[in-house]
């Protein structure tokens, strides 16, 4: 069952459903994929979450109204709507060590050593609900709960861009250097937001990430195409179109 | 082309237009003038496009030196600007000459003051926007508020500029009304009757802990059913007004985070957002619902007035 309210009077949202799932996220991207492809007039922008599509408009080129009939309309047989393939990125990342401070807490707190730590880490594929908070930050869902680690009691004041950390049951890499109480347990030099770079975000909502370890000295010599422009980040397509 | 050098910043100047839209399915905020409406009068009076870059300057002015002939105008809050240390008058058209210098005497009203200047501010653009996003050093002045020696290029003049005045009524007095609209929020049926009735009925008092991100609210907690605070993570738009667990409301605004996991109370009607950017820690505030169809009037009519007094 779909709902619609307005929030504010310069956006529209469609609420997909009440909790975090797949399925829901899934109908959610095939809405945005749709609903684009109009280019409705006085559309503005989109920002898709876990269970909401949220339509930001001008409220001087189109009426409320006006525009809560078109995405009625489009949102018709939603089960019909087929989903555009999504890519699994891979993301090479230097666990452990001054790249991971606190990649022996989390293997402690749960009775792992650092290498399962690392493995378990490195072998799950992760779904990329939606982007928010900073810039490039994604919302992952898989994370093995083997992995799960409460926040640090005193957050840092700078986390470098790139850190790979834990918070409870999420796993997730900070883009830009920011504070915060995550367990950083690896560090990826690659960037998930630049702005001079193009495209500027390497991730987008209904990817995959897997991330891959590497050494120090892949981590060193990854940099360096990173900084020369050079690097080529590791993306696979989904051949298969799912639906909705 | 003409160039202006930055003598003093003040307190925090930044390059704003009207926002980096487009990218927040990225979880890039929009940025952009807090005070959109003194933006698009102070780049109308100046003979440029309603978006064009301009300074944002808060709670004090700038020192700006001119290297060539040129026209400015300054909307917003009264800084007490004068050039060449005589008084000039705000909400109109301003010629410059040659080595002229704008200078602010001290905070009179609001809280921010935009400065546009002929040709607009010729910064690079970032992902469709010259604004600053200072959290993510992106766009503006390389990404950071502005420091005195700063050189900054204006754009070309195409035609001469015209002498324009904004009409008193389109003029905003920040000091008598403080009463804010808003709509109701998506989860407005959150608050339990107490917890509304607070928040429509009593003052609330800015504080100090309030940026380009949003205004954190002092006052009577507004309760909610079950105590519950949480929402799974999802859009924010202008104005959307958060209730995180201290029960204490926070307005978001222009370097708001795309999305946020505390209830969406309510949002302030895009009439009214500019004049909460003009809100300084210390004002009392009160908020008052009114319809969505009622707040898409206001707008408009604000819109149609600016369109029939000064283009």
């Amino acid at each position: 069952m779909l709902q619609y309210f307005p929030s504010g009077d310069s956006a529209l949202i469609i609420k997909v459903g009440n909790e975090i799932s797949l399925e829901i996220n899934h109908k959610i991207r095939a809405l945005l994929t749709k609903i684009e492809k109009e280019n409705i007039p006085g559309v503005i922008d989109f920002i898709p979450s876990y269970n909401e599509l949220m339509i930001c408009y001008d409220p001087l080129k189109i009426s409320f109204h006006s525009l809560l009939t078109k995405i009625k309309f489009l949102s018709n047989n939603l089960e019909l709507l087929s989903l555009a393939p999504s890519s699994t990125i891979v993301i090479p990342v230097h666990y452990g060590d001054d790249f991971g401070p606190d990649l022996n807490e989390v293997a402690n707190y749960n009775n792992l050593s650092p290498d399962e730590v690392v493995r378990i880490h490195s072998s799950a594929s992760y779904h990329v609900y939606m982007l928010g908070f900073t810039p490039g930050f994604c919302y992952l869902g898989g994370m093995d709960q083997r992995l799960a680690t409460p926040r640090k009691h005193n957050p840092r004041l700078k986390i470098p861009a790139g850190a790979v950390g834990i918070a409870e049951q999420q796993t997730g890499i900070y883009p830009i250097e920011s504070p915060g109480g995550w367990q950083l347990i690896g560090q990826t030099p690659v960037k998930l937001f630049d702005p001079s770079r193009k495209p500027v975000f390497l991730v987008e909502p209904g990817d995959k990430l897997q991330f891959v370890s590497i050494t120090k000295e892949t981590y060193n010599s990854i940099l360096k195409e990173v900084s020369d422009g050079t690097y080529q980040i590791q993306i696979t397509h989904e051949t298969q179109t799912n639906k909705a | 082309m003409s160039k202006i050098i930055i003598r003093s910043a003040g307190f925090l100047s930044t390059v704003q237009d009207c926002g980096r839209t487009g990218f927040q399915r990225f979880g890039m905020p929009v940025s952009g003038a807090m005070d959109v409406y003194s933006l698009h009068l102070a780049n109308l009076l100046a003979g440029n496009p309603k978006c064009a870059a301009a300074i944002e300057a808060t709670l004090t002015g700038s020192e700006i030196a001119f290297s060539s002939d040129g026209a400015i105008a300054i909307c917003g809050a009264d800084f007490g600007a004068s050039l060449n240390e005589k008084p000039v008058n705000m909400y109109e058209t301003i010629f410059v000459k040659k080595g002229d210098v704008l200078k602010f005497s001290g905070l009179r009203n609001g809280c921010r003051t935009y400065i546009a200047f002929a040709g607009g501010i010729e910064v690079p653009v970032v992902m469709g926007s010259r604004s600053t996003y200072l959290r993510a050093k992106t766009g503006g002045m390389d990404g950071r508020a502005l420091v005195a020696g700063d050189i900054i290029t204006l754009g070309e003049i195409s035609t001469k500029v015209q002498l324009k005045k904004v009409p008193k009524a389109l003029i905003p007095d920040y000091s008598t009304d403080m009463t804010f609209r808003v709509i109701a929020g998506p989860e407005a049926k959150s608050l339990d009757f107490t917890g509304l009735r607070n928040f429509l009925t009593t003052e609330y008092r800015v504080t100090d802990q309030s940026d380009r991100m949003g205004l954190r609210l002092d006052g009577l907690p507004i309760k909610s059913i079950n105590d519950n605070h949480d929402i799974i993570s999802a859009g924010i738009s202008p104005g959307t007004i958060q209730l995180p667990g201290s029960g204490l409301p926070i307005i978001l605004m222009a370097d708001r985070q795309t999305t946020g996991g505390y209830l969406r109370i309510a949002n302030v009607i895009s009439a009214d957002l500019d004049r909460i950017a003009q809100l300084k820690p210390g004002d009392k505030i009160k908020f008052l619902e009114i319809s969505l169809e009622k707040a898409h009037e206001l707008f408009a009519e604000r819109d149609f007035l600016i369109n029939k007094f000064l283009i």
